[in-house]
């Protein structure tokens, strides 16, 4: 059991499922849900915003069932030690992996606006002791780099109030003009970047009252779908299609162009300032999936977070090139649609059947 | 006859231990000639009050009319003291101030009485946190001095005061301070606890306790902050923290404590809201403006130039062209110029200080700038760093902020922009896992605690301010303001 110190307010709830979710992805994100649904993809992210609030409603079901709370305990009640064991294990991984597509994105976007030259692991060396000494200690710490990763990065979106003097809002009319299948099919790309709330799972037993917690865990999500809906549609009315397919990142495209008497360039400072959203990202991920192998097999929490934390370094360097990191969003973002979306609801059946049979077993 | 045996021992106890003491420096006595034997004094010199011993106990021994020390005991006009047999505990008594009177053939044969010299500073004005309006009093060196400069602000019998002795060596005398009632038991005892597991054997002054009850030994941060002004423990006490006095130390401890509160000076309770918020803005401003400025001028110009707008471009370039130093380079030399400066001011006599402070602002910065080793607008920006360090009221915090640039300074010359987010994250997780005496030092930012806003970044006005600080866990939260809250809230503690 997780002792009351341990746990955090229920507030911080909404800071943690925004923070989780709001990372690498703001930078890019238009011109890649652009793909089906053209202008009118920011529809896609409502879709998003709300199909990941049924997620976590979902989760928050299963959850508040189990005593201890996490995803452990319910693959255990499920599927029996050795199987739920296995399956942990597999979440483990995608936590990982989830860890290292957020970094190594975010490096890549160093690598081709502030460094081309960044040699990934001198870059790692600097920033993987902040991991672990964020994460080998309390679960406290992490929640207020979330907290900070929310609020300080916040006031960027004030920022993108610039570009809107060069809007041109025929850009994203007509309204509704694609099929609701494409628009479907831009939100399915859209969920990259929403896929950090998985981590509810495992820090669900350190929320104080965590069943009356959902209502914050939906505030969060809002948050985040809101603000990438601005973000998107300030996107949309600058740019026009043709221009949103040649950029990549176009959150950055927007900095560019702003211009203050002491500061030209404002994406050098943006990219910096991203930092802090992304590091909620990492630790969120890495303190979970040592959590998940401290739960699963009882390893010293210490003990796994340097373990990890070597890994993510050998994962972060094997990947090379924009190449590989295209790649491994691609792969990640799917295994990502499995898991919360084929594996979770199948997971909250088995779990429905399995409670209702030993109810009825044991009375 | 036994009796007389062993005053006959006693006798002989006193010649060696006699024998002993005159070989000690300073070592006084006196013999007067009574008509039951002789009486000594012994004393030594540098640890009484020469006074009181010529004017209140030798014409009191030379004429009163006495048959023993009992009686003797009755015409001494001291409280505390001591009729003993026992020898061996007369020199330990005479180093801590006693004199002593030894009566021949009678029993108790030792009088002892505590004459001991106070050489005390008066209380006198704040120096360190010198404020324009308000009390001019501060602490001084002597605990008992200091416990009544609190008194007589919180007059009040729930105040209590806990006294330990810590170091093997100096068994300084520590109180724990605190108000019954409104601080936290938990809190009080977590102080008592690591004042009493202090394993030092000298304790010279309260940074000593400070350091060493520290929940995080190993952080520049001050975990406890210390001040000179008995007015801001006065008022920290009614919030529900708690006070450590050391004797010895005209700086009080108190705790727990936050990040922020390290920035709020106590004047800023003297003036009206409106200012003094403003002024609060303005120091915390100043101390990023400190902590960053340097960092990023290296940051910029080594490897972001396309930051800079082209107007300013311009100036910049300029007065660079003939510096032929890496920005890294430079800002380091005159960062160790600054370094240097504040050293040696700090070092010598107040007047040569000042000196000092003149000849190296105005001779070695402009001649290094007419040298060509650093910049002009380097040189602004160094400067101004420095006096944003200098706005912190607490004078252990500003050192922190003076180091803790360097490590930033060698990020930015490395990683740019970057490195500096990196390096600002490590000291933002580094805040969040410190704790100040068990509670959260990063409070109220992390844990989000909107009520204790009201007195953090922007200081409210006293009547919006009903509730003590979440921070320290107060026994009573309410703060009896008005009428109402004092029929509910029980205690009227300052009316």
């Amino acid at each position: 059991m997780v002792s009351i110190k341990d746990k955090v307010q229920q507030l911080m709830v909404l800071f943690l499922i925004a923070a989780s979710q709001i990372g690498v992805g703001v930078l890019g994100f238009q011109s890649i849900i652009n793909k089906y649904a053209g202008h009118d993809a920011w529809m896609s992210v409502i879709v998003a915003g709300v199909s990941v609030s049924v997620i976590i409603w979902l989760m928050y079901k299963m959850l508040q069932h189990d005593e201890k709370g996490d995803i452990v305990a319910i693959h255990q009640f499920t599927f029996g030690k050795w199987l739920g064991g296995l399956f942990s294990i597999i979440v483990t991984l995608y936590f990982l992996l989830m860890t290292v597509v957020v970094l190594r994105t975010y490096i890549e976007i160093i690598q081709v606006w502030m460094f081309p030259h960044l040699k990934v692991w001198a870059f790692l060396l600097l920033l993987l002791p902040l991991v672990y000494y964020t994460i080998s200690d309390q679960f406290r710490t992490v929640v207020g780099v979330c907290f900070l990763g929310v609020v300080y990065p916040a006031f960027l979106i004030f920022v993108l109030v610039f570009p809107l003097q060069y809007a041109d809002i025929t850009h994203i009319l007509p309204i509704m003009d694609h099929s609701f299948k494409e628009i479907i099919q831009s939100s399915s790309l859209a969920i990259l970047d929403f896929m950090g709330f998985s981590t509810l799972l495992v820090f669900y037993p350190f929320i104080r009252e965590a069943k009356q917690s959902q209502k914050y865990a939906q505030y969060g999500n809002l948050y985040s779908t809101l603000l990438y809906v601005t973000i998107c549609l300030i996107a949309y009315v600058y740019y026009n299609q043709s221009e949103l397919e040649e950029v990549i990142w176009a959150t950055l495209g927007l900095w560019k162009i702003i211009e203050m008497p002491f500061m030209e360039r404002f994406e050098y400072f943006g990219i910096a300032t991203l930092f802090f959203s992304i590091l909620p990202n990492v630790v969120l991920y890495m303190w979970s999936s040592v959590r998940m192998l401290n739960r699963t097999f009882g390893f010293e929490h210490k003990k796994v977070a340097a373990f990890l934390s070597a890994v993510l370094f050998i994962a972060c360097v094997i990947f090379r090139g924009r190449e590989g990191v295209n790649i491994l969003n691609d792969v990640t973002g799917r295994i990502g649609l499995i898991f919360l979306f084929i594996y979770i609801p199948v997971l909250f059946v088995i779990h429905f059947i399995r409670r209702k049979v030993q109810k009825n077993g044991s009375s | 006859m036994n009796k007389k045996v062993s005053r006959k021992k006693m006798q002989k106890e006193f010649e060696k231990l006699f024998k002993t003491l005159k070989t000690k420096d300073g070592f006084i006595h006196l013999k007067h000639e009574h008509e039951q034997g002789n009486v000594y004094i012994g004393y030594l010199k540098t640890a009484i009050d020469p006074n009181k011993l010529e004017k209140l106990i030798i014409p009191r021994v030379q004429e009163y009319i006495y048959n023993d020390l009992t009686e003797l005991n009755a015409y001494i006009p001291f409280t505390k003291t001591e009729l003993t047999d026992d020898s061996s505990q007369i020199h330990e008594k005479l180093v801590k101030g006693f004199l002593f009177i030894y009566m021949e053939h009678v029993s108790p044969a030792y009088l002892l009485i505590p004459l001991p010299l106070d050489e005390k500073r008066e209380v006198s004005v704040p120096e360190v946190e010198f404020s324009v309006v308000g009390p001019k009093e501060a602490f001084v060196e002597d605990i008992d001095t200091n416990l009544n400069l609190i008194r007589k602000r919180l007059a009040i019998p729930e105040l209590s005061v806990r006294k330990m002795k810590v170091g093997t060596i100096t068994k300084t005398e520590v109180a724990v301070v605190s108000i019954d009632g409104i601080a936290d038991k938990d809190n009080v005892e977590t102080a008592i606890q690591r004042i009493r597991d202090v394993q030092i054997d000298q304790v010279i002054d309260s940074s000593f306790i400070q350091q060493t009850i520290a929940d995080n030994e190993n952080s520049p941060f001050p975990q406890l902050l210390d001040t000179e002004r008995p007015d801001r423990i006065a008022a920290i006490l009614a919030e529900g923290k708690i006070a450590i006095v050391v004797n010895g130390s005209p700086h009080v401890l108190l705790g727990p404590t936050t990040l922020i509160e390290f920035f709020s000076a106590f004047e800023d309770y003297f003036l009206n809201w409106m200012t003094a918020s403003a002024f609060r803005l303005i120091r915390l401003i100043a101390v990023f403006f400190s902590i960053l400025i340097t960092p990023l001028y290296v940051a910029v110009l080594t490897h972001h130039f396309e930051i800079i707008p082209h107007a300013l471009l311009g100036t910049l370039v300029q007065s660079r062209t003939e510096v032929p130093f890496p920005p890294l380079l430079e800002a380091f030399i005159l960062e160790f110029a600054i370094e240097l400066l504040r050293e040696a001011g700090a070092r010598l006599p107040t007047k040569i200080g000042q000196t000092i402070g003149i000849v190296g602002g105005i001779v070695i910065g402009t001649a290094a700038v007419e040298a060509g080793l650093t910049s002009n607008v380097l040189l602004i920006v160094v400067a101004l760093a420095a006096l944003g360090s200098f706005t912190t009221p607490v004078y252990k915090m500003s050192n922190t902020i003076r180091i803790i640039r360097f490590p930033l300074l060698i990020v930015a010359h490395v990683y740019g922009l970057i490195g500096m987010a990196i390096a600002i994250a490590y000291i933002m997780v580094h805040l969040l896992r410190l704790t100040s005496l068990g509670r959260p030092f990063f409070a109220p930012i992390f844990p989000f605690r909107p009520q204790d806003f009201k007195d953090a970044v922007i200081r409210l006005p006293f009547d919006i301010q009903n509730k003590r600080p979440f921070q320290v866990r107060p026994s009573k939260v309410n703060r009896p303001i008005n009428d109402d809250q004092n029929k509910q809230g029980g205690r009227q503690w300052f009316q």
